[in-house]
């Protein structure tokens, strides 16, 4: 009996383990912009496109060994829409039968001068919108298929480096702030707050400086592509009005300059309170600029998206002479997918008490706005004032769903490929989530993945952690969190359990 | 009458005036280093130097512009020792009669391999301070003597140099006796466990620089402010200037002859270990070098040298686009007297039980290795020392006085520095920057004597190593040093409305 327990231990261990084998990887990018008027994604106000800055891309990476793969896939996107990565799943295996189109691990760079892809109010915009996005869901599908067709024989390499590229946002003061309706709950955080002031205390916590690389090489060892994952989303331009992939676009012409043909997938770790302005010495940041390009900005943002994308360029170079020095043809993956259902954010009758007083403020400045006479300047205060309301509303309902749907859906995925691990999540994920995330990580390095596909019918959002939500302001709270800090936990938790499970070759 | 009143507040505006006037610049460095086996600075337990690992420097820089003056003092020591100080002073009072001694503003690198001054043989002790005396005094005066008409650029860059070190749990962690107040933070504690929530608060990436030129544009020199305490090779027994020998090494091959005055920004939390990625880290080292360490921290010092270098020259490159050769100086010295810590009743207990157990461990050491006892053993002096302190404290707590604190301000054109003594915390240093009226502003922690920790308020509430009655002051005290800071920079930056006042006046 011993012995029979034993040899079935032994045929069970044999079938968990993860075999290393030839790696095959395949790149493609293609636009996804448009040229037509959108709406552009982030703000409260409504931004409809005057044209297109730098085009938006969509771009793939396929590695497989035959036993287990992925398709990564980075679109210049707010956020990763439900409705893009069905469809898009949809026509790959349309395209490509024997394709399991669950490999497909989607993330957005949440550039802020992207499309708005959910069905307008405004019938001609809506019109616009739901052409693009079929066009947007067609041209990731094609990069995802192109991609995969093209794979090759091939190698990779990793490793990181520390740069700045982020800042933390949440400037938190000695005394209270005030909260703003539907906007940002009262606390003594507030969202890139003024911190010339005797009451500024803190910036609450750090960013985060590390980058992951994964570099990809044919089999001459030349270079073909990388991942870059980094803890900064590109919303530098986010008053611009032009479509734009906002930093990205200035990491591809570098890239293009440095390494000419070489493909970059841009990954945004988590990176909830990540913001590219530098909390304070706003003089010396304005003075550095005259002296470097010696004139003014030709669009928002242009020598901030410029600087940051240098930084990583050195961080980039830095990091590929070393890790290069290891290149990887053979190696085990194993790429898991998986529903998780995340504890909700539940709305306190505090909190539901404010949002009703709030849409009883956003009613009154709602019957001031015909005092305003610049049309443009009243259409932009109603869609901010649209986007409030909706906000508390969606406070108020959640209290009632909660009671039958106390857990919301989403789709998670966790990845080896060989001694470096992906989790990916679909939230605008505060940094100590992806810092107990990567200190527990049992491998090497581990890429956390934010603005990963929206699942369940529901919406990306933030996903703050305990102390930001003790701390109140913007991005916190249940305006802005379809999850709790619970939840955000709950996604640590099953993460370190996965990658545990993935490294012990289960 | 009102014409007698009115003459006054003119001559007041008119004192209160800075001017631009031509700057001289000297610059000097020598070695402060000695091969006899002092103690090192920087640990609880006892480390006997083994021999010099790489030479410990002091290095000046005088800016004059014939108005005004400060000679910036950089030592490569655990902070900026009173008696130096006092001895440098005096002899600049007597053979340097045209440098206001108090002009001196010093700052320590906080190296953890430098000499302890307070500790270990006293003869040795006494013949290193006079020899560092010395050393120190030379050094001023070369940098004074050698002032040259020159130029000034200024700039910053964003660089991660430094972590923070205060790792935050879910749960409250274990005391340490004399070394760890009640709290949720561990220094430097394990990331990969479930308890682990988050870093205490970010490290600061800004590095502030100022470059020196002569009057042919040739670049001389820069201070380098950054929020970094060298001091990775703390565990070593070789005395050395850490990560600062790297980056002088660095500098004098990208630009040879010129000197590096490096100055500590606030940066109480600060350390070169990362907080997790230490299996990373370590496959990048034998990546980059594929091989051994020769010596304790030679690599993380090399990488962080490396990233500072690559921060200079980025900064250089615009920076130099704008140089000065004459510029307002002002330079105020002032005495503080900031709240001390006052131990809390609980605070006051632990101590006890501290010294209780503390007696026990004398009489029966707990520790069976007899390395790991004799390491242990010799800390427990320290522990003793900081547990009668908190006792001393908190049983004469109604009659604890302020504590007094040298305080300079100084302004250079649009570039302003504040000093202070303490291991202050990055969010005072953000406090300054913030709110400062001048363009860059150059906190330097470390300043002339003593030394300690600086905490703030959520600091102190975590807990752990490095606050409550770690800190000779308070959170309370460390915002006095804000106020009084911005106070004092709004007033050096106001000089310019009473110049611009007094020009409208004269056309």
């Amino acid at each position: 009996m011993k012995r029979i327990i034993v040899f079935a231990a032994v045929l069970l261990m044999l079938a968990a383990v993860v075999q290393a084998a030839p790696l095959k990887i395949g790149w493609a990018m293609n636009d996804i912009s448009t040229d037509q008027p959108v709406r552009l994604a982030g703000t409260f106000h409504q931004r409809i496109s005057e044209g297109l800055r730098d085009p938006l891309m969509a771009t793939a990476l396929a590695i497989d060994n035959g036993e287990d793969c992925v398709v990564f896939l980075s679109m210049d996107l707010i956020h990763s829409p439900e409705y893009v990565a069905q469809t898009v799943r949809k026509l790959v295996k349309q395209a490509i039968p024997d394709f399991n189109p669950e490999k497909i691990l989607f993330n957005a760079t949440h550039t802020h001068t992207g499309p708005v892809l959910y069905p307008q109010r405004d019938k001609k915009l809506n019109a616009i919108t739901l052409k693009y996005r079929e066009y947007v869901c067609a041209q990731a599908a094609k990069s995802v298929i192109e991609a995969w067709n093209s794979r090759k024989p091939g190698k990779i390499a990793y490793g990181y480096d520390l740069v700045v590229t982020a800042f933390n946002r949440r400037i938190v003061y000695f005394t209270r702030q005030k909260g703003s309706p539907g906007g940002s709950p009262a606390g003594c955080a507030r969202l890139h707050g003024k911190t010339d002031t005797p009451d500024f205390s803190h910036v609450e916590a750090g960013a985060d400086p590390f980058v992951n690389y994964l570099f990809t090489y044919d089999l001459n060892d030349k270079l073909t592509g990388a991942i870059i994952n980094v803890p900064y989303t590109a919303q530098v331009s986010i008053k611009d009005v032009h479509l734009s992939s906002d930093t990205w676009s200035d990491m591809r012409r570098l890239m293009k300059e440095k390494h000419p043909g070489v493909f970059i997938l841009p990954q945004v770790a988590a990176a909830g309170e990540a913001t590219f302005e530098q909390p304070y010495y706003k003089a010396a940041e304005k003075r550095r600029y005259r002296l470097i390009y010696g004139r003014d900005e030709a669009y928002t943002g242009e020598f901030q998206r410029k600087q940051i994308a240098g930084r990583i360029l050195t961080s980039f170079d830095r990091a590929r002479a070393w890790a290069e020095k290891e290149k990887f043809s053979d190696l085990p993956i194993r790429h898991r997918t998986k529903i998780l259902m995340l504890s909700r954010y539940v709305p306190s009758e505090a909190e539901c008490a404010t949002a009703r007083e709030d849409l009883k403020e956003i009613a009154r400045r709602r019957a001031k706005l015909a005092e305003i006479k610049d049309p443009k300047l009243r259409r932009r205060r109603e869609s901010s004032l649209n986007t409030s309301e909706a906000r508390c509303h969606r406070v108020l309902r959640r209290v009632e769903e909660c009671k039958t749907k106390p857990k919301l859906p989403m789709e998670f995925h966790a990845l080896r490929i060989g001694d470096v691990g992906f989790v990916s999540e679909q939230y605008e994920y505060y940094f100590e989530f992806g810092q107990r995330i990567a200190a527990r990580s049992p491998f090497t390095q581990t890429f956390v993945i934010q603005l990963s596909a929206i699942t369940g019918g529901g919406t990306s959002g933030y996903l703050a952690t305990e102390r930001a939500t003790k701390n109140g302001g913007y991005g916190v709270g249940p305006l802005s969190c379809p999850l709790s800090p619970q939840g955000g936990q709950e996604i640590v938790e099953e993460s370190i359990k996965a990658l545990k499970e993935l490294k012990s070759g289960k | 009458m009102k014409r007698i009143m009115g003459l006054p507040l003119i001559l007041a505006v008119l004192a209160a005036t800075v001017q631009a006037a031509p700057l001289k610049i000297g610059w000097a460095m020598n070695d402060i280093s000695t091969d006899k086996p002092v103690e090192l600075g920087g640990t609880y337990y006892v480390r006997v130097s083994q021999g010099m690992l790489d030479p410990l420097m002091a290095t000046a820089l005088a800016i004059d512009n014939g108005k005004d003056c400060v000679v910036f003092v950089s030592l490569d020591f655990i902070h900026t020792p009173g008696s130096v100080v006092r001895r440098v002073r005096e002899r600049v009072k007597k053979e340097l009669p045209d440098l206001p001694p108090e002009k001196l503003l010093f700052n320590a690198t906080h190296t953890h391999n430098g000499v302890h001054l307070y500790r270990g043989d006293k003869k040795l002790r006494e013949e290193y301070g006079n020899y560092m005396a010395e050393q120190v005094f030379k050094t001023v005066k070369e940098a004074w003597q050698s002032r040259k008409p020159g130029r000034i650029a200024y700039g910053y860059d964003l660089v991660v140099t430094a972590f923070n070190r205060r790792i935050v749990y879910f749960n409250y962690r274990k005391e340490g006796i004399g070394s760890a107040p009640r709290g949720k933070v561990s220094l430097h504690g394990r990331t990969d466990v479930p308890d682990f929530s988050h870093v205490e608060g970010g490290a600061d990436p800004f590095a502030n620089y100022l470059f020196t030129y002569d009057m042919d544009d040739k670049l001389t020199g820069a201070i380098v402010n950054i929020g970094y305490t060298a001091q990775a090779s703390q565990p070593g027994r070789m005395l050395s200037s850490d990560t600062w020998h790297d980056v002088r090494r660095l500098m004098a091959k990208r630009h040879p002859g010129i000197f590096v005055l490096p100055q500590v920004s606030a940066a109480g939390e600060a350390t070169y270990r990362l907080p997790y990625y230490h299996a990373a880290e370590k496959r990048s080292h034998r990546l980059m070098y594929g091989r051994e360490p020769a010596y304790v921290g030679e690599f993380e010092r090399k990488v962080i040298a490396g990233r500072i270098m690559t921060s200079f020259d980025r900064a250089h490159t615009w920076a130099q686009k704008e140089k000065f050769s004459d510029l307002p100086i002002k330079h105020t010295i002032k005495t503080l007297r900031l709240s001390p810590y006052i131990p809390t009743r609980q605070a006051y207990e632990t101590a006890q039980d501290g010294l209780r157990k503390i007696a026990e461990y004398r009489v029966n050491p707990p520790w069976k290795d007899p390395k790991q006892r004799a390491h242990n053993l010799s800390a427990l002096n320290s522990r003793e020392n900081v547990c009668k302190r908190v006792v001393r404290l908190y049983e004469n707590r109604d009659k604890i006085a302020k504590i007094p604190m040298e305080f300079h301000v100084l302004r250079i054109g649009d570039v302003a520095f504040v000093s202070e003594q303490y291991e202050y915390y990055f969010e005072f240093g953000q406090r300054i920057q913030a709110r400062s009226p001048f363009i860059q502003t150059f906190v330097i922690e470390l300043s002339a004597v003593g030394g300690g920790y600086l905490a703030t308020e959520r600091a102190t509430e975590n807990g752990g190593y490095g606050t409550g009655y770690l800190c000779p002051v308070s959170p309370k005290g460390g915002q006095e040093i804000v106020e009084a800071a911005i106070s004092e920079l709004k007033a050096l930056k106001a000089m310019d409305k009473n110049t611009n006042l007094q020009k409208q006046k004269e056309i």
